[in-house]
């Protein structure tokens, strides 16, 4: 049984990887937004005070984590855009159809892009790197942030195959993403620290789930401090919750 | 390898409304294991109701459903194992391989990895997909469509396998390699349902059809049987003016023996009759005698299509083929 689901999530996910290599063109500009993020507000904030607990740090070493996370909040609200195609082609219902287990299709799916926004957030960290950020890591405190920033991709990516699977149309995929995206990055700390915004914006993104990811990544960057486990749980939590959600969306999606 | 001699398909009383529209209205099918099957019908006769149904995706109302023994609607996961479906759309993934579609379906079909090779290599060879199999779907002809479609649903060796139209698309080899192949998989003793149009075909490989008309079923039996209760011979006469007076025509003609059966429109009178006449056609002398000039006429044998519109099926121009001559015109004009 196990053997069979995770030859199921194996296959899942190796399809969506092929798609995503023969897709060059997406992958490349992926890297580009994040890249004038840092160029254009490590230029714009570069005197910008970061308050005493980053004295040490610059601007770009401050937000490197944040540009990471945002690499992967946008990579994972764009999961549902493959989930529409499928379901426009009939083919995810064909999948889901053929299979007995359809929360392990979605579980390759999420699971490639997973891995691909993972990979994604390196190369961006070292596009950071290359522009100046100077980040002092060990290898368990960014093995819990890679964790974290996992949770988070988990979770953003099923709401965004919930969203297609509920709505089956991409233009409501793309509207998820700009009603979305934005208001969740700018009342994060990703691009400014908790301290420099005002009392309502730090309430608000004290429960931001991607204040949680790029304070984790921030912490493990700049000061090789592992996380309180506690501040994972509201993560996993939500990637529990928004995956099985999706899972009964996918599960349903053989009725069409 | 099936099964047993029970039914692999059972529907007593099945009822499903949607609104005020019967799409089925009180259904009694019983269909045993290793048939080539045809549900015909038109559209919206509900075909695609009953299809829904027998896959779980849709309840009945009221009446009993069971597919291989089961509730298809409470044993969606277990008979997906046991059943195939191939919709009308060739429902494929453009941007991966055929080669890589079987490997995915391989894995989603649920078989062990052990032999995955050695599965999808006889399957490859089997559906004929050497050529073309490494290549991305989005560039494969309809035929190979077509073929990688159908070998999806084959792949799991369901013991009940149904497709919906899969000869829309086809041209007419490809059509006939794909009557050969179900005709095989019947052989080895599957059980095949598909709904079609192609009344010829159904007569020739088909061993049951069962026909719906606005929910009701309308027949059930083989097509030969249909055929000769149903189907009557019909003579086309085409003539070298338009008939004036159709009902002078009818009233002489209907003195022929045999109780005939005639359509008349524009140049074209179709006699239809239980048998042709062994000698002279007696319908063009009649006709002559009414000072009418027959250019030419055509002999139509007793056949599906006939005995479909016979029973209550379709308006003929849903059916009719170009070069069909008058061939099921039964109903008098």
């Amino acid at each position: 049984m196990i053997v069979t689901l995770l030859h199921i999530v194996w296959q899942t996910a190796l399809r969506t990887w092929r798609k995503t290599l023969r897709r060059p063109v997406p992958l490349t500009f992926s890297f580009v937004q994040p890249l004038f993020w840092m160029l254009i507000f490590g230029f714009l904030f570069h005197r910008f005070t970061l308050g005493t607990a980053y004295a040490d740090f610059s601007y770009l070493d401050f937000l490197l984590a944040g540009v990471c996370c945002m690499t992967v909040l946008f990579g994972a609200s764009q999961a549902g855009i493959g989930i529409v195609r499928d379901l426009q082609t009939g083919f995810l219902q064909r999948m889901v159809r053929a299979s007995a287990h359809p929360a392990a299709i979605l579980s390759g799916k999420i699971g490639a892009e997973v891995t691909r926004l993972l990979l994604q957030a390196i190369v961006v960290g070292l596009l950071g790197i290359a522009l100046g950020a100077r980040p002092r890591f060990d290898i368990p405190s960014l093995a819990v942030a890679a964790l974290a920033l996992a949770l988070f991709a988990i979770a953003y990516a099923s709401l965004s195959c919930w969203v297609a699977l509920k709505t089956k149309a991409q233009e409501s995929v793309a509207v998820f993403v700009h009603i979305v995206n934005m208001p969740l990055l700018f009342t994060s700390t990703a691009l400014v620290p908790a301290r420099q915004m005002p009392p309502w914006l730090e309430t608000v993104a004290r429960w931001n789930p991607l204040t949680i990811a790029a304070e984790i990544l921030r912490d493990a960057l700049l000061f090789q401090r592992l996380p309180d486990p506690m501040r994972l749980l509201p993560l996993a939590i939500l990637g529990v919750a928004l995956f099985t959600l999706a899972a009964h969306g996918m599960a349903r999606a053989a009725d069409d | 390898m099936p099964i047993n001699s029970q039914p692999v398909i059972r529907l007593e009383g099945v009822v499903r409304t949607f609104g005020a529209v019967r799409a089925l209205d009180g259904i009694d099918i019983s269909l045993p294991a290793g048939e080539l099957v045809a549900l015909i019908g038109a559209n919206g006769s509900g075909k695609s109701t009953l299809l829904k149904i027998l896959l779980g995706i849709l309840s009945a109302d009221s009446g009993r459903v069971e597919v291989l023994g089961l509730d298809p609607r409470r044993n969606r996961a277990a008979l997906s194992t046991l059943v195939g479906y191939a919709g009308q759309d060739v429902a494929l993934d453009p941007e991966i391989t055929g080669i890589e579609t079987l490997q995915l379906f391989h894995a989603l079909r649920g078989h062990p990895g052990v032999d995955r090779e050695r599965k999808i290599s006889a399957i490859v060879e089997d559906f004929g997909l050497e050529n073309f199999g490494e290549r991305l779907v989005g560039g494969y002809s309809g035929g190979q469509r077509q073929r990688l479609h159908l070998a999806l649903e084959l792949m799991h060796e369901p013991q009940l396998l149904i497709l919906d139209e899969p000869t829309t698309s086809l041209d007419p080899s490809g059509r006939r390699g794909l009557w050969d192949r179900l005709a095989a998989w019947r052989d080895a003793g599957h059980t095949v349902l598909l709904t079609t149009h192609d009344l010829p075909d159904v007569t020739t490989y088909c061993d049951r059809v069962v026909l719906l008309r606005n929910g009701k079923l309308l027949a059930n039996d083989h097509p030969q049987a249909l055929i000769a209760r149903n189907s009557r011979a019909g003579t086309v006469i085409t003539l070298s003016r338009p008939v004036a007076d159709h009902e002078a025509v009818r009233r002489a003609l209907e003195m022929l023996p045999g109780s005939p059966e005639i359509a008349i429109e524009g140049f074209t009178v179709t006699v239809w009759r239980n048998s042709h006449p062994e000698i002279n056609e007696p319908a063009l002398d009649i006709l002559a005698s009414l000072g009418m000039a027959v250019n030419r006429f055509e002999r139509i044998e007793p056949n599906l299509a006939n005995a479909y519109f016979r029973l209550g099926g379709a308006p003929l121009e849903q059916t009719r083929r170009p070069g069909g001559g008058g061939r099921g015109r039964n109903r008098r004009s």
